[in-house]
């Protein structure tokens, strides 16, 4: 594909349109940007950011893509989000239409915005670089407000924007599983837990009025069923009221890319949601095993929705595993989960979202061997999934996945010589599945959830 | 939406390669599939995987689940990958006719 900032490219010129004029387009829908009344989510956080960058340089130190592709200054997150920031200097303040050289104002071609474009999707926004700023600037927000002005002139990756909200909307999940095809799903779940547990339970689907509604991130159903199935034997021997449900419903997969790259699109598919909780008549919606999802929920959603229009409580599978097990309500063994086993934090359950010790607790109870890795927690690296990326693979997109972000990752988990990576977002597992092939590590990873039904104790 | 010419027809495929019209299959169009995957050659093994995946679509119109085809084929998701060195979702569906499998798989 055609060369527009580095080696790789993100988005195809299909989307991208390097031949229409975007320019004006851009400018106006920036503009729309920097107005608070047309910008809920984060305002005054974004237009400090865009006002007050020192160039100290902090944020470089802990940003995983400059550092593993030996300090690319392409990839320097103050440079990356200065991209943005000339824009606003030339164009939104007033001394930068006057006087643009004197404050650093640039004008903005076809080309920049062509690189503005790839360059918003060099960054997962994992936001470790905020965490550390001294001036509490954040440049991840930035990113993410870049994609949002790009998703109103029509640029966002197909996977995420037409194969992702937009299908989800139209079919209740973004992997299009027809409900046919879900009840079959969960038959053979319940089958495989009988072979491998060697006892049968009942997995109920769309029961109106339970107590927990479980709603998994679609994607694990086909490519990490053992975190599904995992749930179901927690939930099973909690001998709670609970229920999954199928597209029938409304939505029955938590995800929302939206998050990623859209509140126009977050917020569609986030009422949709709502929606379907609420015509279950659940009392709580249980977030399965999904970082941005546990974002949208617990966070996001209170930007948007009064709390009277949500008549339900919003858990992590984390938070009620970790309370189940304290109470005594599952019975768990450690022996039975003897081999070495390390966390990686999730960027939007830790960083983002404050779960760090839950897991913990989980997996200290559940496994013999528990291991950090370092750095974690609040300084836990990105694995490189994150923001879409796990699902992004146009051209050679995956290798810089792990070339980045991945190179870091692998040697950490290597550091622990544990022989799984314990994980609980979706974006990560199907990062750790690259990682582990293309680094051939001799290690696998597991849901927590798997890892917790592996130490049941009935 | 652009085109490839594969076993002597021009079929539509998207940006990943993936053939967009499953009616437009055939024997011949996966072995040129398999080729843009570096599959230089289909064994019994790789039939054996790329008709489930085919039965499976065409019955419930998705992928199956990776559990469910490793069951059912009985292949180890390991052999899977070395039947199909980019993975089941994005080689061997993509030999086997089906779209791009989407959403967090």
């Amino acid at each position: 594909m055609r060369r527009v900032l580095d080696e790789y490219r993100a988005i195809s010129d299909e989307v991208l349109k390097p031949h229409e004029k975007r320019v004006p387009r851009f400018l106006e829908a920036m503009k729309k940007s920097l107005d608070s009344r047309a910008n809920w989510t984060f305002w005054l956080p974004y237009v400090l950011s865009l006002d007050t960058c020192m160039k100290c340089g902090t944020c470089a130190e802990v940003c995983p893509v400059y550092l593993s592709s030996g300090r690319r200054e392409i990839y320097h997150p103050a440079v990356r989000a200065d991209a943005l920031r000339k824009i606003y200097r030339r164009y939104f303040t007033l001394a930068g239409r006057l006087f643009p050289w004197l404050v650093g104002g640039e004008e903005l071609t076809e080309e920049k915005l062509d690189a503005l474009v790839e360059g918003s999707y060099r960054c997962t926004v994992c936001r470790r670089c905020a965490y550390v700023c001294p001036v509490a600037i954040d440049n991840g927000l930035l990113i993410r407000e870049a994609r949002k002005i790009l998703d109103a002139i029509d640029i966002a990756p197909d996977e995420l924007r037409e194969k992702g909200t937009r299908k989800q909307l139209e079919m209740g999940n973004a992997t299009g599983t027809p409900t046919p095809a879900f009840m079959d799903i969960v038959e053979f779940l319940a089958e495989e837990i009988q072979d491998t547990r060697g006892y049968k339970i009942e997995i109920p689907v769309d029961k109106r009025g339970a107590e927990y509604l479980v709603m998994h991130n679609a994607g694990d159903y086909l490519a990490f069923a053992e975190t599904v199935m995992g749930a179901a034997e927690i939930f099973h021997a909690a001998g709670v009221d609970w229920t999954l449900n199928s597209p029938a419903t409304g939505i029955n997969d938590v995800v929302n890319y939206g998050v990623f790259f859209s509140d126009v699109e977050f917020e569609k598919v986030l009422r949709a949601q709502v929606k379907t909780c609420i015509d279950l008549k659940i009392r709580t919606l249980v977030v399965g095993e999904c970082g941005h999802a546990f974002e949208a929920f617990k966070y996001l959603m209170m930007r948007l929705i009064p709390e009277e229009e949500r008549p339900f409580e919003v858990k992590s599978i984390l938070e009620l595993i970790d309370q189940w097990i304290r109470e005594g309500r599952i019975k768990v063994d450690p022996r039975k989960n003897p081999e070495p086993v390390t966390y990686h934090d999730a960027c939007k359950l830790g960083r983002l979202g404050g779960l760090y010790e839950e897991p913990r607790r989980i997996l200290k109870a559940c496994c013999m061997d528990f291991r950090e890795m370092q750095p974690n927690r609040e300084m836990s690296y990105c694995c490189g999934g994150g923001s879409g990326f796990a699902i992004m693979t146009k051209g050679d997109f995956l290798k810089f996945r792990m070339e980045t972000y991945g190179k870091i990752k692998a040697r950490q988990v290597e550091e622990t010589g544990a022989g799984i990576v314990a994980l609980a977002c979706s974006n990560c597992k199907g990062q750790f599945r690259e990682i582990i092939n293309y680094y051939k590590l001799p290690v696998r990873f597991a849901g927590i959830s798997e890892l917790v039904a592996n130490a049941l104790v009935l | 939406m652009p085109k490839m010419v594969l076993a002597g027809i021009e079929i539509e495929v998207d940006e990943d390669g993936f053939i967009q019209d499953p009616d437009k299959w055939n024997e011949a169009v996966a072995k040129a599939l398999a080729e843009t995957e570096g599959v230089t050659e289909l064994t019994e093994d790789h039939w054996k995987v790329i008709n489930y995946l085919r039965e499976y679509y065409l019955k419930f119109g998705i992928a199956p689940m990776i559990r469910k085809l490793c069951k059912d084929t009985g292949f180890t998701l390991k052999q899977i990958y070395d039947l199909f060195p980019s993975g089941p979702a994005k080689g061997a569906c993509k030999i086997a006719g089906l779209p791009k499998p989407t959403g967090c798989v």
